[in-house]
């Protein structure tokens, strides 16, 4: 498994830009991988079975046979990154943004992950089929790797990045063991999001490809071993989770058994339903309370760590002209403390969540929104829903603390210019914030004011993945207790947490006045007991 | 020339004691479920309240129905008359050994100031309490019923019940050493006798 998490290393080596992975350099040798798919033998195509040298004309070579696929592709939000929601464009690709590199438009690198080739620029032709890449998700071989500098292509030519070589993809070979998508499939890009493994969700991250049963009770091969797809079904591409437009979850709606959820409800209760627990005081907990919130009882529960705090405002420090790399250990693991290109980081392991309600949506502000500084931290995509909403629930959440330039004129968050040559701008390149911010705006078609400062802001991730064994959810007590995890909610009254002042001061006062009371008395009773004894004699 | 008197009968007694340990499992874990003791652990306290509160209701209903089928609710009707004996014997009298005022017997078990505390005990802070802890226990069911949104205020009421009730409590228990002898009154609810010549005092 090492090996595998290695090689899986080595292909997301892109994704992790200034990254020091400490994983070294090695040539992949190839595992034994079956080239049936389904009932199709695919090294028996003779469309596969030539020399590619660009990747789009293996797309082209797949569509023959499945002439459908990138159509539905492209009505995908894996091909899209973008949704109208109330009329505004938001997703990565449009207007939306988050606190780690704040936009994907105008950092280059991140298109790498776009399940597409050649997102360069505005340029890009998100109508055209060849551009649709099947190998990232289909590929059973783990040779074909993304490559960071050329927006979404494989390595086509041996190449040494930050020190390790990545090798040219071998189409042909990939092409002919296509398959079901695997869990490092979607780990290489869900487990790797904000730059770097478990950076972004707190709940994904590598471990996922191999947990112990202690680790994930639904992925582990100890047990149940279930695929992504087990719970994210996908029909015509379109694969079920949470978007900007949609809840991954319908409550208490019930879908065992059944083939087609259609797409929209990845909830818990799809298959445990709402009140699996036999125990009336535990079940009645479902209508307000999400099955993550006692049975996630830490984010990032596995080896690796998740990044918990991003403060931009430090970036652009050198050191002898020199930009550089900061360690330090948290939580038992060595990571970056410091880099001249991002800035400051925190991270943890084992990190107790917030929690709020919570209904499936997240309420993503865009680029385009006015925020009000004296109002910071500023929630960037703040979950909605309260005590009386019944369609809200309480969530753990990773709530991932930022603090990232904005513009002092307009009150708009603005994005940087990231990757790029010297001379575009680019801040990783030139580590010149006025240039980079600039450049930023101007790729996201925003205007920029040239004044700017940084803000504090929270972005915020429902958790939902490596579920823990039921013998080790949450204590009633983690929450029914006076330093309760739910104290952060308050408008409801919780049992064990809330109490009356009055009611407790009258409590005190007549118990223990009760008490004193009763204890003079008694006292009285004896000394005046002894004084007549003597008379009685 | 101890004349034994049945004050308690067998039921009474009964019922007495059952309600003695119920509300003694109710009265710490509820403080457990409150948040100011630990006992038995958050959800076992929670069971054992539920079951306890549940054993609780069907017994107050059975005192309920003895009291009044049998016309033992006499015996709690207020007595304005010779409130102020039994209160000047309280603080003044037992110090300097004079007698109870009141005359214990069967037909007039409690003096006046009992009935007016048992009448308040049996007939109302008991089921207010049992009323409160029972909507706070459907109140799952009550909520989707759309009856009732939030619990907070019969959580206080049943809470301000609770302590009214553990205060009773600690004066209840002291006063059984007022007897003639210290054990008197304990062995009249053992037993259900009481002496004649020791019946008047309590």
């Amino acid at each position: 498994m090492k090996k595998q998490i290695a090689l899986l290393v080595l292909l997301l080596g892109g994704a992790e830009l200034g990254f020091a992975s400490t994983i070294e350099s090695h040539t992949s040798p190839r595992k034994p991988v079956s080239s049936i798919a389904s009932t199709a033998d695919h090294s028996s195509f003779e469309v596969l079975n030539q020399e590619f040298d660009y990747a789009p004309d293996v797309t082209e070579a797949c569509l023959e046979c499945h002439t459908e696929a990138a159509k539905q592709v492209h009505q995908t939000f894996h091909w899209t990154w973008a949704k109208k929601v109330d009329g505004i464009d938001v997703g990565k690709a449009k207007n939306g943004f988050n606190n780690y590199c704040v936009s994907a438009k105008g950092n280059e690198s991140c298109t790498q992950c776009h399940a597409g080739y050649g997102w360069r620029n505005e340029d890009f032709d998100l109508e055209a089929e060849e551009n649709v890449d099947c190998l990232v998700c289909h590929d059973t071989t783990s040779t074909y790797k993304k490559s960071a500098a050329s927006s979404g292509h494989p390595y086509y030519e041996d190449q040494v990045i930050g020190g390790k070589l990545q090798k040219a993809v071998d189409l042909q070979y990939v092409a002919t063991h296509v398959g079901q998508p695997e869990r490092q499939n979607c780990l290489a890009c869900h487990a790797n999001g904000g730059g770097g493994n478990g950076v972004k969700h707190g709940d994904t991250d590598l471990s996922l490809i191999d947990p112990e049963f202690e680790l994930d009770v639904h992925m582990s091969p100890e047990k149940l071993d279930f695929s992504c797809q087990d719970c994210h079904t996908a029909s015509e591409h379109k694969i079920s989770g949470r978007y900007n437009d949609r809840k991954a979850f319908v409550d208490h709606q019930l879908n065992m058994g059944r083939s087609d959820r259609q797409g929209n409800n990845v909830s818990c209760e799809s298959c445990h339903s709402a009140t699996p627990h036999q125990d009336r005081d535990i079940d009645k907990h479902t209508t307000k309370v999400a099955c993550a919130a006692c049975h996630i009882p830490e984010m990032a529960r596995g080896p690796y760590l998740t990044k918990l705090s991003w403060d931009w405002s430090t970036a652009g420090q050198t050191r002898d002209g020199k930009p550089f790399v900061e360690d330090q250990i948290f939580d038992g693991v060595e990571q970056h403390a410091y880099m001249s290109k991002k800035g400051t980081f925190t991270w943890g392991k084992n990190v107790v969540p917030e929690y709020h309600w919570y209904k499936g949506e997240l309420k993503q502000m865009t680029l385009l929104d006015t925020i009000d500084p004296s109002q910071a931290p500023i929630d960037i995509n703040p979950p909605t829903g309260s005590y009386k909403d019944p369609d809200a629930r309480i969530w753990p959440f990773k709530v991932h603390k930022g603090k990232q330039p904005y513009d002092t004129e307009f009150n708009r968050i603005l994005p940087i210019k990231l990757y790029g040559r010297a001379g575009t701008g680019a801040f990783w390149t030139e580590l010149d914030w006025d240039k980079a911010l600039a450049a930023g705006a101007k790729l996201n078609h925003l205007e920029f004011s040239g004044h700017y400062s940084f803000i504090e802001t929270n972005g915020y991730w429902p958790i939902k993945h490596m579920v823990a064994p039921a013998n080790k959810s949450l204590a009633c007590s983690a929450c029914h207790s006076r330093d309760s995890r739910l104290n952060g909610l308050t408008d409801f009254y919780l049992v064990g947490r809330d109490s009356n002042r009055f009611v407790e001061y009258f409590g005190a006062l007549a118990i223990w006045g009760g008490l004193t009371g009763v204890l003079l008395h008694a006292l009285l009773r004896i000394f005046t007991l002894r004084r007549r004894k003597p008379k009685q004699r | 020339m101890s004349k034994a008197v049945l004050i308690f009968k067998r039921f009474e007694r009964f019922w007495h004691w059952a309600q003695a340990a119920l509300v003694l499992l109710l009265m710490l874990t509820g403080l457990e479920l409150h948040g100011i003791i630990e006992l038995f652990g958050f959800g076992q306290s929670s069971h054992f309240h539920h079951w306890g509160g549940f054993i609780w209701t069907a017994l107050v209903i059975l005192i309920f129905t003895w009291v009044f089928t049998t016309g033992e609710w006499k015996q709690f009707m207020p007595n304005k008359n010779g409130i102020d004996g039994v209160l000047r014997f309280y603080l003044y009298g037992v110090f300097v050994g004079e007698a109870h005022p009141h005359h214990m017997s069967a037909e007039d078990k409690f003096n006046p100031l009992q009935r007016l505390a048992y009448l308040g005990l049996l007939f109302v802070l008991i089921p207010l309490q049992i009323i409160t802890g029972l909507i706070f226990f459907f109140f799952p069911e009550l909520r989707a019923a759309g009856y009732i949104e939030q619990i907070g205020t019969i959580a206080i009421i049943h809470t301000f019940c609770a302590y009214t009730l553990i205060a009773f409590l600690v004066v209840h228990l002291y006063l059984i050493t007022l007897g003639r002898k210290l054990s008197s009154h304990m062995q009249a609810m053992l037993t259900g006798k009481e002496s004649a010549d020791e019946s008047d005092n309590h």
